[in-house]
């Protein structure tokens, strides 16, 4: 990663500006009528005027997302110890875990509506499911490939099995279950909006249904940026919360 | 018979009796017999694969062996882990504790809680020539540092016999021959609270006969297909050895004798 690389970061930021840059002198120069291709100064502006409705929403997929997520890591959690802990179920289960990562998220998502209604439930039930599978694989991975001499002392010292997770296996799998978690963090708004787009009242994928269907594509692209800015946030949040969770490989040298 | 003296110091704190242990039914190590008195340091040396490692894996209690019996003071603790105090051939260290809470570790297994166990702990710190370390990481500590903080916490688990697989085998020879003289008085000064005042004993296992020679008691050599014990040497000379001991000929005719048996089934 180019983690604390600040001459990376300054490449991205010089490229980003030139792109913006470009995008808005093609826009400006009308080789692109506006309704099919804002210019950013223009989704800017549409943002600003929009702004209390955008944060309404915003605030709504935000939530959805944290409880779907919240829900996924809970659940991931204790399945990655079930799948570590007992081989029968490890066997019995992992087949239809892959299964479910098969199915196309998109044509779940309106049944999932039509069985838990228009309200949050179905929205949440969406992010569980595309952010729970790479949490267990990661956790369960992790747990499975523990440094076998490590588990061989402390069973030395006469550990319980509570122990080997306690002390080894979960401070182990921390390094793959951050890794894991930030894929997870940006699926999750994702799902939430998508889950939105196929009904609903309050959520950024809903606005987005509303101002396709009135040609505001400025508006549009201005729900699209904040999207991909309260990805990228909660990518960088995960990142800071390693950093304090994992101390020992931040001080070292 | 009259109780003398001599009579605990005869009795084996440890042993073992015809240990096999097979690796998808091939034996690895077979017939293997082995007497450790209180106090004492043995050492086994033989040639890499021979099965040292999985040998003490198994007087750990750690595995199983297919056949024999593993005694601690008459007790067949044959399978058991946690009876005998085992440091393996790498410091092993966990990364992410510091290295209090690395020390700490056999407390919190055997349940105490972990203020009491910093509060136990914390005094031998200086003893071992760690004072300072206690909340750094391990990464940030040399590696003769890592190694007494990994020997403290094999001490710590208060069992009157430690099994150390190549303790010094990463350090340089500089700070190789400090520990091993350090070492020699940890052993031999400690008495483990668990073991009712019996001294501390120690088998260890090394590649280098000069040092099995310098720390031991007796020096067992390892050698064959499955590794048998292929010769027993006592070595006499008092304890505390001094550092002008490998220079003599009495040691030179030792060490001789050793290489020849380790050499010659090689």
């Amino acid at each position: 990663m180019t983690e604390s690389n600040p001459a990376g970061y300054r490449a991205a930021a010089i490229l980003g500006v030139a792109l913006v840059l470009v995008w808005q002198a093609v826009s400006s120069s009308g080789m692109v009528p506006a309704y099919l291709l804002p210019g950013p100064a223009q989704i800017v502006l549409a943002a600003a005027k929009d702004a209390p409705l955008l944060a309404m929403h915003l605030l709504q997929t935000l939530k959805e997302a944290a409880a779907g997520l919240a829900l996924a890591l809970a659940v991931s959690f204790a399945l990655a110890i079930l799948l570590d802990a007992n081989r029968f179920f490890r066997d019995a289960v992992t087949p239809f875990l892959t299964v479910t990562q098969t199915m196309p998220t998109i044509a779940l998502a309106p049944l999932l509506v039509l069985w838990l209604g228009y309200g949050q439930a179905p929205k949440i039930a969406l992010v569980f499911l595309t952010c729970f599978f790479p949490l267990t694989v990661a956790l369960a991975g992790a747990f499975a490939h523990a440094d076998a001499d490590a588990l061989r002392f402390l069973k030395s010292l006469g550990a319980s099995r509570v122990q080997l997770y306690r002390y080894i296996k979960i401070p182990q799998s921390l390094p793959a279950f951050f890794s894991a978690l930030r894929i997870s963090a940006s699926y999750s708004i994702i799902g939430a909006v998508v889950a939105e787009w196929l009904g609903g009242d309050s959520g950024l994928g809903v606005y987005m249904i509303r101002v396709r269907k009135s040609y505001s594509f400025d508006r549009m692209f201005a729900a699209i940026v904040l999207v991909s800015l309260l990805s990228l946030l909660l990518i960088k949040l995960v990142s800071v919360i390693e950093r304090a969770a994992m101390p020992w490989k931040y001080r070292v040298q | 018979m009259t109780t003398s003296p001599d009579a605990a110091r005869d009795t084996p704190v440890f042993c073992c009796r015809d240990i096999v242990k097979c690796y998808e039914g091939e034996p690895v190590i077979s017939g293997i017999n082995l007497d450790l008195r209180a106090g004492e340091i043995i050492s086994l040396v033989g040639p890499s694969g021979v099965g040292k490692t999985t040998l003490f894996n198994v007087l750990a209690g750690v595995d199983k062996p297919d056949a024999g019996q593993i005694l601690l003071n008459g007790a067949d603790i044959t399978g058991v882990a946690g009876r005998v105090s085992y440091m393996m051939q790498k410091a092993l260290l966990l990364e992410y504790r510091t290295v209090l809470n690395n020390v700490i570790l056999p407390l919190l297994i055997r349940g105490v809680p972990q203020q009491a166990a910093r509060e136990q702990v914390t005094p031998f710190f200086t003893e071992f020539g760690l004072s300072g370390c206690e909340d750094k990481y391990p990464g940030q500590l040399s590696g003769g540092m890592q190694q007494r903080a990994a020997l403290l916490r094999s001490c710590l688990q208060e069992n009157p016999v430690i099994l150390l697989d190549e303790p010094f085998s990463a350090l340089d020879a500089l700070t190789r021959r400090n520990m091993r003289d350090w070492f020699q008085n940890i052993i031999r000064s400690a008495r483990p609270p668990a073991s009712g005042s019996q001294r501390l004993s120690a088998v260890f296992i090394t590649h280098d006969v000069e040092e099995a020679i310098v720390l031991s008691d007796r020096v067992y050599t390892l050698a064959g297909t499955p590794g048998r014990i292929s010769a027993v040497f006592e070595i006499a000379a008092a304890h505390p050895r001094s550092r002008d001991y490998p220079l003599t000929p009495e040691f030179a005719a030792q060490k001789k004798a050793i290489l020849d048996v380790v050499e010659g089934s090689a």
